[in-house]
């Protein structure tokens, strides 16, 4: 059911993002903060200057494999909301391994840090991902239970012998130098982890639409009765597909941690999961459209951070905000496809 | 030692109802049909609401009222767009579960701020019992407790007498398990799906308005803590069923109180590990229902009512 891309659902999205943002602006408004600023600041402050522009590379290489670890699975009409402890299971694998391997030369602690975050990943995903095989355990609950034992994990680890005591936030001493992701531009955070993301991100796109396995995957999501008597083994297919985006979320802690904190810090995967499970579903889960949805979802949540900072607008906006424009996306749809 | 046990049965049963209330939510929505994963959000955003009302009117039951009231209006939305917009109940749930829960934040910063000291209100206070309270051990655990205690314990009998042992109660089951069989005896299949859609969404309204109101006394981000997840677990253990829930929030909240008495024995395992094990316990309930997984047959499909029969 591939909704042809004509002009009807343009206009409708475009009405959608209209009224969410009108109504961003109203409850601004409503609150006693001037909307005009708030636009303003909301739109501008992600680029105002290259250090801007670098932090919102950060933050969209994270919302990006984020993204991808939610839409992999999603073609298996399986939903990843375990994305949220992949992440920060990679982010502590990276760390600890950035710690004690630094002393390694770079190219050995930089390749061996990221291995770990995704290996790390894929096994928070896994145990959910052998639950759903062995026992047919809902996936969704089961995965948020694990993201609340990552929570504590963090925790943990942050307190734990590995802890800056000299930082009044829970966070871990930095990584070495050897183990961390090289900058790609001078003077910002910008850094080679956005490649690797790119890269990722493209990869994904050919397994996805060109390869027996994608196929295989979409099939299953589709039609599963008439999949699996096609031969496909739906029941292995879907687990497969949440470990896969397990190690993609791990790696999007991992580049995190190594490529731009330096150290893993409590709270550090901030909205990140909410973020990603909405750019996912705006765009179905296509891995290049991925792109153009993680670019506004930044936008959003760069904006309201600013908007926290500048106008004390808590940041929850962005939540706010994404949560009503996908409630309108489907009516959008609907109405579109009605006709 | 009597009054220790005493206190963590007092608390026991103080624990219970957030569990329970939101267990028998999603039951009832998904006897209709409608698997609303939103709770947890849901919940956030209703403590958060009737918090703030309470704080600033003084009024219970306006909190009370509030925490329904929103609770009922994003179960209408769940409602409308699952059931006539026909979207993958997860994805919806999923929706408003971020939604609700950036609004629960978002208008407790508001009004509140950030502040170095949470406000605070007094939790409600128990009613006691003449004559049973006083009962050495179950008379507090029973007994003298507040309002909402005895209220859902009724209202899960309530249930259990309505769904087995009324008319409407079977009219209601079959909407769950067979909305074609239910639309051609007479039943309106859309009017039962919005009406305990609603009423589901309304009673997981009313488990995030008691946390503040009866049990923390204030409101953090952190409040909801899972147990709008954990309730789907409960949900699925008791198989859908009142009683077995009961027993089931039981269990969690025992848990819950189990953390607590550990703390506060200072044992030797640092305190996050303490702190996972409600979830765990939730992952291994998990595996052991899912030998005997029940769950009301159309639960998650849209009906309409003008498809040819597969």
């Amino acid at each position: 059911m591939k909704t042809a891309l004509n002009v009807r659902v343009l206009l409708y999205y475009a009405f959608a993002l209209l009224v969410a943002f009108g109504f961003m602006g109203t409850l601004l408004f409503a609150l006693g903060y001037s909307p005009i600023n708030g636009y303003a600041t909301f739109f501008k402050t992600p680029f105002m200057n290259l250090r801007a522009i670098g932090l919102f590379l950060v933050k969209f290489t994270s919302l990006y494999l984020m993204g991808l670890a939610f839409a992999v699975p999603l073609q298996a009409r399986k939903f990843n909301v375990g994305n949220e402890g992949q992440f920060l299971l990679g982010a502590i694998g990276a760390a600890v391994a950035g710690i004690y391997f630094g002393d390694l030369p770079s190219f050995v602690a930089l390749p061996l840090g990221l291995i770990i975050a995704c290996l790390l990943g894929m096994l928070w995903a896994a145990m959910p991902a052998f639950m759903l095989f062995l026992f047919n355990v809902n996936e969704i609950v089961s995965m948020i239970l694990f993201n609340f034992i990552s929570f504590y994990l963090v925790d943990y680890i942050a307190l734990g012998s590995l802890r800056d005591v000299f930082a009044g936030h829970p966070m871990t001493i930095p990584v070495s130098d050897y183990a961390r992701i090289p900058t790609i531009v001078p003077q910002t955070n910008i850094n080679a982890g956005l490649v690797i993301a790119i890269i990722v991100g493209i990869a994904m796109y050919i397994v996805v639409s060109r390869t027996t396995y994608g196929y295989e995957l979409r099939a299953a999501g589709s039609n599963p009765i008439a999949s699996e008597k096609h031969g496909i083994n739906v029941k292995l297919l879907a687990p497969l597909s949440l470990i896969m985006g397990g190690a993609l979320a791990g790696l999007a802690g991992g580049i995190e941690v190594l490529g731009y904190h330096y150290r893993l810090i409590e709270g550090m995967h901030g909205f990140y999961s909410p973020l990603s499970i909405i750019l996912t579903l705006m765009v179905k889960g296509n891995p290049l459209l991925l792109f153009l949805s993680t670019f506004f979802v930044t936008l959003v949540d760069v904006g309201s951070n600013a908007l926290q900072r500048t106008m004390g607008v808590p940041v929850e906006i962005s939540l706010i905000l994404l949560g009503l424009l996908m409630l309108l996306i489907m009516i959008a749809e609907y109405l579109s496809e009605r006709r | 030692m009597a009054s220790a046990i005493e206190s963590l049965l007092f608390y026991l049963m103080v624990a219970f109802v957030p569990y329970a209330l939101a267990s028998y939510g999603i039951m009832i929505s998904g006897r209709v049909g409608l698997f609303n994963v939103s709770g947890e959000g849901v919940m956030l955003l209703t403590a958060s609401a009737a918090f703030l009302t309470t704080y600033k009117t003084g009024s219970y039951m306006l909190g009370f009222m509030v925490g329904v009231g929103l609770g009922a209006l994003l179960g209408a939305i769940f409602a409308f767009v699952s059931d006539k917009l026909k979207i993958n109940q997860f994805i919806v749930g999923l929706t408003l579960f971020i939604f609700a829960t950036g609004l629960g934040g978002f208008l407790y910063k508001v009004i509140v701020g950030v502040v170095l000291v949470p406000p605070r209100v007094q939790v409600l206070s128990p009613i006691k019992i003449p004559v049973l309270s006083d009962i050495p051990i179950i008379g507090p655990m029973l007994f003298s407790q507040n309002i909402l205690v005895y209220i859902t314990i009724i209202l899960g009998l309530l249930f259990h007498y309505i769904l087995f042992k009324t008319h409407f109660g079977l009219k209601l089951r079959a909407v769950g398990d067979s909305p074609r069989v239910a639309d051609v005896l007479g039943v309106n299949v859309g009017v039962m799906r919005y009406t305990f859609g609603i009423i589901g969404s309304a009673l997981m309204g009313l488990a995030g308005a008691y946390l503040p109101l009866c049990f923390t006394g204030t409101f953090t981000e952190t409040i909801v803590s899972g147990r709008g997840w954990i309730a789907i677990a409960i949900t699925l253990f008791g198989r859908w069923n009142p009683v077995p829930i009961i027993i089931g929030s039981l269990v969690f909240s025992g848990v819950e109180v189990l953390v607590y008495w550990l703390q506060a024995q200072r044992v030797a395992v640092p305190y996050q590990f303490l702190l996972m094990l409600p979830f765990i316990v939730t992952l291994l309930i998990l595996i052991y229902t899912s030998r005997r997984l029940e769950m009301p047959l159309s639960i998650g499909k849209h009906y309409d009512r003008e498809a040819i029969e597969e």
